[in-house]
């Protein structure tokens, strides 16, 4: 009898547990959850209900406003959205073109000075951005394209925590895999797009993913490295929507900053199972 | 069809010697089993045949032609690996495919090839699942398919059947022997199993530290070991090797040990002794005797009567006996010679 009492406390002690520790899940993801409710919904807001007091936590009155006034600031809004589109999807592109061959080569082959060329990229991951700013801006400018949108996509066309990431992945896969490929008569380059890219979805999904928040958000490198409104993107629009004579038009603001924050979103609901993926490697035992 | 020839081959991994000046001819046809312990340098063998471990230094020959500098893809053989190296995001078909494509051989050529190959190896039903769906010993058919259908000149095997169980390894053992029949053509095989050697192995070759110890038939290496070192690796339990007082060494298989509890008449190797361990195996029963001279030796025999801490007699038939020299070189076999025949007199117990 005394056995089976301490099983049932055993039971509740462990009930209570899981309760507390559900409570507190949900308790960080509202801390999460909350702002990007408070913008969409503000964003969706009439001005004045916008800036009422108390607030309110669903509109009284669902209005489009704040996205109409944003199409309408004098800012064009489709051309920083263009050039946000353009940066990053050519970023994420050369980024890959340059990672994935110079992560195989770190990973699966031997040559002289490895260790050395591959110090120098930890090296370059250690470096913070804002060390290089002067510098690369007085390259390209040199190289006559700072009226372009080059010089928000050449400099960021190798990420060095990329490839350690997707060299980490690499090397995970067996050596023999690569060599039975050779057996197999397939070239360096079907090695590495045949084989071991597929078993690297996730980590490519991983690295993508990053890149794309950090270049789609970025607001410091366009801003240094651009001298002229047509070349600029979405985040210094918004920065510029804040402007207004009158002060902030908070409905106005969210809505630009809903356009800004909603594709990361989407894009990161399609990629989240690849994205936890790329953390555990998932080979055939 | 084609014979292997390594020429004056060394291999190092930075300064650490694995292998240094060795010659070996690897017949057509044959199965030949490279066996050792581990770190022996035999798949180090095995990869210089594939390629994909290239010879520090010397020339690695097929059929005559120097290949060290053909690559692995171009070299007509394919491996089967340890861990079955099938590539994971591809179906059964595809794995088995690639190597057909990379070849370009043409669409149905390859479909006809695979349909062929995936019957032989019993795994047509399942040519669409992908590998994580399938056991182990599936995954080791799809590697033999994939191995097979490039019909290479040589088929070379690294311990192919270590990752599975007991009772598939044995009738994997069989259908690897009748496939080298079927195929007729250079099986070169990797292991440190000396029953998986024994049992499959036409031609045997008995490495250690780097270096060819004995290379002959299954039944020349049991029978006549080259030297103390082949004579306790082949064999399960391995030979009884006991000191002689000259320096010597005499050795005997324990299958070939008579057992009795009284003491025996006639002449050979006789000494008394007392069982410490006694393993029922079925036909046959293994014991451990310690014998007065205080050293134990091991004797299997179909007998299985005798019991634990039961005083024996052991006699060996003089020709059952073999001796080796104070190098460990196998020395003669048989009746003592001359130079020892006074020494094993003296040892016999009385």
């Amino acid at each position: 009898m005394q056995k089976i009492n301490l099983t049932v406390t055993d039971r509740k002690k462990e009930l209570v547990g899981t309760v507390i520790s559900d409570i507190l899940k949900i308790a960080v993801m509202l801390a999460f959850v909350f702002p990007f409710y408070w913008m969409l919904i503000t964003a969706f807001k009439t001005y004045s209900e916008s800036v009422a007091v108390p607030p309110t936590l669903l509109p009284s009155q669902w209005s489009l406003e704040g996205y109409v006034s944003t199409f309408n600031s004098g800012l064009n809004i489709l051309g920083y959205m263009r050039n946000t589109v353009v940066v990053t999807v050519s970023v994420i592109a050369l980024q890959l073109i340059v990672m994935v061959p110079a992560a195989y080569a770190f990973a699966k082959r031997t040559f002289p000075l490895r260790g050395l060329a591959f110090s120098l990229v930890l090296v370059a991951f250690m470096i913070p951005q804002q060390l290089t700013y002067i510098s690369v801006y007085i390259m390209v400018s040199g190289w006559g394209m700072i009226n372009s949108l080059w010089p928000q996509i050449l400099p960021l066309g190798c990420d060095a925590f990329g490839i350690f990431m997707l060299r980490q992945s690499f090397k995970q896969i067996p050596d023999e895999i690569v060599e039975s490929a050779r057996l197999d008569s397939a070239s360096e380059v079907q090695i590495m797009v045949q084989i071991m890219l597929p078993m690297c979805k996730s980590a490519m999904v991983t690295i993508a993913m990053f890149s794309f928040i950090g270049v789609w958000n970025a607001y410091f490198w366009p801003l240094v490295m651009t001298r002229k409104e047509e070349f600029r993107p979405l985040t210094l629009a918004i920065e510029r929507l804040r402007d207004a004579e009158v002060g902030i038009r908070w409905n106005t603001l969210m809505a630009g900053n809903s356009l800004l924050v909603v594709p990361i979103l989407v894009v990161f609901i399609f990629a989240s199972k690849k994205i936890i993926e790329g953390f555990t490697y998932r080979g055939v035992k | 069809m084609a014979q292997i020839e390594f020429r004056n081959v060394s291999k190092y991994f930075g300064s650490n010697k694995v292998i240094e000046n060795l010659n070996l001819t690897i017949e057509d046809g044959k199965f030949t089993v490279l066996v050792g312990s581990s770190g022996c340098g035999k798949t180090t063998l095995l990869r210089m045949i594939a390629g994909i471990g290239p010879a520090t230094s010397g020339q690695v020959l097929m059929n005559g032609k120097d290949i060290s500098e053909v690559a692995p893809g171009k070299r007509d053989i394919a491996m089967v690996f340890q861990n079955y190296a099938i590539y994971p995001t591809m179906t059964v078909r595809e794995n088995i495919e690639f190597g057909l494509k990379n070849r370009k051989v043409p669409k149905e050529e390859r479909n006809r090839l695979i349909d062929e190959y995936s019957r032989i190896v019993d795994m047509y039903n399942l040519l669409s699942r992908k590998p994580s769906q399938l056991s182990g010993g599936q995954r080791q058919r799809i590697a033999l398919a994939r191995a097979m259908v490039k019909k290479p000149a040589v088929f070379l095997m690294d311990e192919p059947l270590s990752n599975l169980d007991a009772k598939l390894r044995a009738s994997m053992r069989i259908e690897l022997k009748e496939l080298h029949q079927k195929l007729k053509t250079t099986f070169v095989y990797v292991t440190h199993d000396q029953v998986e050697a024994m049992s499959m192995a036409d031609i045997i070759v008995l490495m250690e530290k780097g270096e060819i110890q004995q290379v002959g038939t299954p039944e020349e290496i049991y029978h006549e070991p080259a030297n103390v070192f082949a004579a306790q690796f082949i064999g399960t339990p391995p030979m009884n090797i006991i000191d002689m007082p000259n320096g010597y060494k005499m050795g005997y298989r324990p299958e070939s040990v008579v057992f009795t509890a009284e003491k025996p008449a006639g002449d050979g190797y006789r000494k008394k002794g007392r069982i410490v361990t006694r393993e029922m195996l079925g036909a046959e029963t293994q014991y451990k005797v310690e014998l007065s001279s205080g050293q134990a030796v091991m004797v299997k025999i179909a007998d299985s009567r005798f019991r634990e801490k039961q005083d024996v007699w052991i006699t060996v038939e003089p020709e059952h006996l073999h001796y080796f020299d104070l190098s460990g070189v196998h020395y003669s076999h048989g009746g003592a010679p001359e130079l020892l025949a006074e020494v094993v007199g003296g040892m016999n117990d009385v």
